[in-house]
């Protein structure tokens, strides 16, 4: 991966993070920017020019920088929030919303941490039990963490705040931080999971789903809690078949036990994204099947045929041992 | 047929030479046709460029399926540029002085390099600066083009001479001196690069004793196109797997006929959704003849049934109500 042009806020010019990119990629072209929102987003960049032409921002994080999730994002019955730590995605998932949310690709890295870090303690405070924090909202949460060095500080903040469960969403393979620190209750490791046909053919750029498994296992060996999210689940008649092989493949390589979540999620989109979706991969096998505005505004397949594939999926997973309280439904209606 | 559109004659001198265009009878001294294109000068105003092309497409219609902008473009980081003479543009931005306009164009050049087009001239060190983080090529007239063209639903794909970052005076000087040679050079250029591309959708073809309204027609296209994908089959296979024949032999009208025919498509795509969406209709047969008007694809999406009528007597009203009461959903047999 190579960055063409670097945007740097005067503020974090002398950041170590900075430093560090700057080495990295002495190649590419620098500029000493105010602020980063005066030029990320204000034209549109279309997507697919993340694959040779990718900006990156090194900036800090002004306003709201812990958001409240929305409502079936995470485990039910618990309060979570997603914190803002950065911006679009190095990985080219073809149906990921990214490429109609944001009006470019280029990558945005936050590096105020302790204002990130201070906000989340705002936030937990304003609850008694258990809270939610997810990174990965608007971005892989551990895709970069080589190059930002950030996992060490928020590990250990975490730590500090047993109440707070922090998780880390990911299609990566990219642990090597991770196992080099003391792992907790309170920090999920969850990892992005389809069939491996899905996988190699729509994740693109993605760690291959045996690599993804074999983190996982390793992770949960080293102690993390450890999550699956199989989302978006995508339509075809051998649907529970594909979803069956997958639910044995966990129960192998990390065991029923070791998996505190896994979350069900049909294949949907923001209507901006389907429209963004349709026209950077059309031919596309996500578009094999009919869609349909849901009540909620959003693009998904009819309800009949996304109620039939959450139940086959959950099956699968009920079939091979995996417990009802395991598994829920994601951004569902 | 192609458009050629350039800001300024010298460039389109030899454009103009080599194929026998006449003058069009609208804007008569800056717009050519010839048997299988067109040509137009547009000036240099963002403005009057937009007027302009807008004008020349909607005269030619349906006849013209592709743009092509041939002109100079303004060197701003050649760290991006290659060492060639002339760069493709692969995505045109624009600017109205430090204002940047929200949406940009792609120009279809995967390979190309970045254009920003402002409004007014870039003479300061200040105004380098500042275009150059967004592209490394500056001109004053392809976003204009591209948005009349985006108008018009035709990609624009537009090559650029390159003049590099000197000063104002000494570099419109040697763009004078050399205009000839420019335009050589951008004529030669055009031949490899104006490869007839029909920008406008193929027509498609429609079986023989059917008829499609174009809504139909639509959804025809759509459906064949995914179920080729889907099954790995040629139009022929799908149509015949779709019982294209026996449709065709039944006595219905052709329109009737179409109808069928996407029903039996529809059904190829999802059978079991289809399968769904059959039984929920015959659930909703009994309402339906009672009086009840259903809208029965909404009342499926939200699982609830969504339902109006209207009651002028005491027998409709028995009727109805007996209905409802009768009616079982069966949409949660899945």
């Amino acid at each position: 991966m190579m960055f063409k042009k670097i945007f740097i806020e005067e503020r974090v010019l002398e950041h170590e993070v900075t430093r560090r990119i700057r080495n990295k990629y002495p190649q590419a072209a620098t500029e000493i920017i105010e602020n980063y929102s005066d030029w990320f987003g204000r034209v549109r960049k279309p997507y697919l020019e993340k694959r040779d032409n990718l900006f990156l921002y090194l900036a800090t994080k002004q306003g709201e920088l812990v958001k409240p999730a929305p409502d079936a994002y995470g485990t039910p019955g618990e309060p979570h929030y997603y914190f803002l730590h950065s911006y679009n995605c190095i990985y080219e998932c073809e149906y990921c919303y990214l490429q109609g949310y944001f009006q470019s690709p280029d990558i945005v890295l936050f590096l105020n941490y302790d204002d990130i870090f201070a906000a989340i303690a705002d936030t937990g405070k304003k609850h008694n039990g258990k809270v939610w924090f997810h990174a990965g909202e608007f971005s892989d949460s551990l895709a970069l963490n080589h190059l930002t060095g950030e996992l060490p500080r928020m590990l250990a903040f975490f730590r500090a705040h047993p109440q707070f469960q922090l998780e880390l969403r990911t299609k990566s393979a990219n642990i090597a931080a991770l196992l080099r620190e003391q792992p907790a209750e309170n920090l999920f490791v969850s990892f992005s999971i389809s069939p491996d046909k899905y996988t190699r053919t729509i994740d693109r750029k993605t760690a291959p789903l045996n690599a993804r498994l074999r983190a996982a296992a390793q992770l949960a060996q080293t102690g993390y809690s450890i999550g699956f999210h199989c989302d978006p689940i995508i339509y075809s008649p051998d649907a529970k078949k594909n979803y069956h092989e997958l639910a044995l493949l966990i129960k192998e390589m990390i065991g029923i036990n070791a998996v505190a979540y896994i979350s069900l999620g049909a294949l949907r989109f923001a209507e901006e994204s389907y429209r963004a979706a349709r026209a950077n991969y059309p031919e596309s096998i996500m578009f094999l099947d009919e869609f349909t505005r849901g009540s909620d505004g959003k693009i998904r397949y009819p309800r009949p045929l996304r109620q039939m594939l959450l139940k086959e999926t959950e099956s699968a997973f009920l079939e091979v041992g995996f417990q009802k309280e395991q598994l829920y439904y994601c951004m569902e209606v | 047929m192609n458009l050629f559109v350039f800001s300024h004659r010298p460039e389109a001198s030899i454009f103009l030479q080599e194929h026998a265009y006449r003058t069009a009878p609208i804007m008569t001294e800056r717009f050519y046709l010839a048997d299988d294109r067109a040509l137009l000068i547009t000036g240099e105003h963002p403005i009057e460029i937009a007027a302009r092309v807008s004008r020349a497409l909607a005269f030619l219609g349906d006849n013209c399926s592709q743009v092509y902008h041939f002109g100079l473009a303004l060197i701003l980081e050649k760290f991006f540029v290659s060492n060639q003479p002339i760069a493709e543009i692969r995505i045109c931005y624009g600017a109205d002085g430090k204002n940047l306009w929200q949406k940009s164009f792609s120009l279809g050049t995967a390979n190309g390099t970045d254009l920003i087009s402002s409004s007014q001239r870039i003479r300061s060190l200040e105004d380098f600066i500042f275009f150059r983080r967004l592209a490394a090529l500056a001109d004053r007239e392809t976003y204009a083009i591209a948005m009349a063209c985006d108008e018009f639903g035709l990609r624009l794909r537009s090559a650029k001479y390159l003049i590099e970052n000197s000063d104002a005076i000494e570099s419109c000087r040697q763009i004078k001196n050399q205009a000839e040679q420019i335009a050589y050079e951008l004529f030669q250029y055009a031949q490899n690069f104006t490869q007839s591309a029909d920008a406008r959708e193929e027509n498609l073809s429609v079986p023989d004793g059917f008829y499609f309204t174009h809504s139909m027609r639509l959804k025809y296209r759509e459906l064949l196109h995914i179920l080729q994908k889907k099954y790995n089959l040629n139009t022929d296979e799908v149509l015949a797997r779709g019982g294209m024949a026996e449709i065709k032999k039944q006595k219905l009208t052709p329109k009737e006929k179409g109808l069928h025919l996407l029903d039996a498509l529809q059904r190829l795509l999802n059978p079991e959704l289809y399968e769904i969406r059959r039984k929920y209709e015959e659930s909703l047969a009994p309402l339906r003849n009672a009086g009840w008007k259903i809208d029965a694809a909404q009342s499926l999406e939200q699982g609830v049934l969504i339902l109006s009528g209207k009651i002028a007597n005491r027998h409709e009203q028995i009727s109805m109500a007996q209905a409802l009461l009768e009616y079982q959903d069966k949409s949660n047999d899945v």
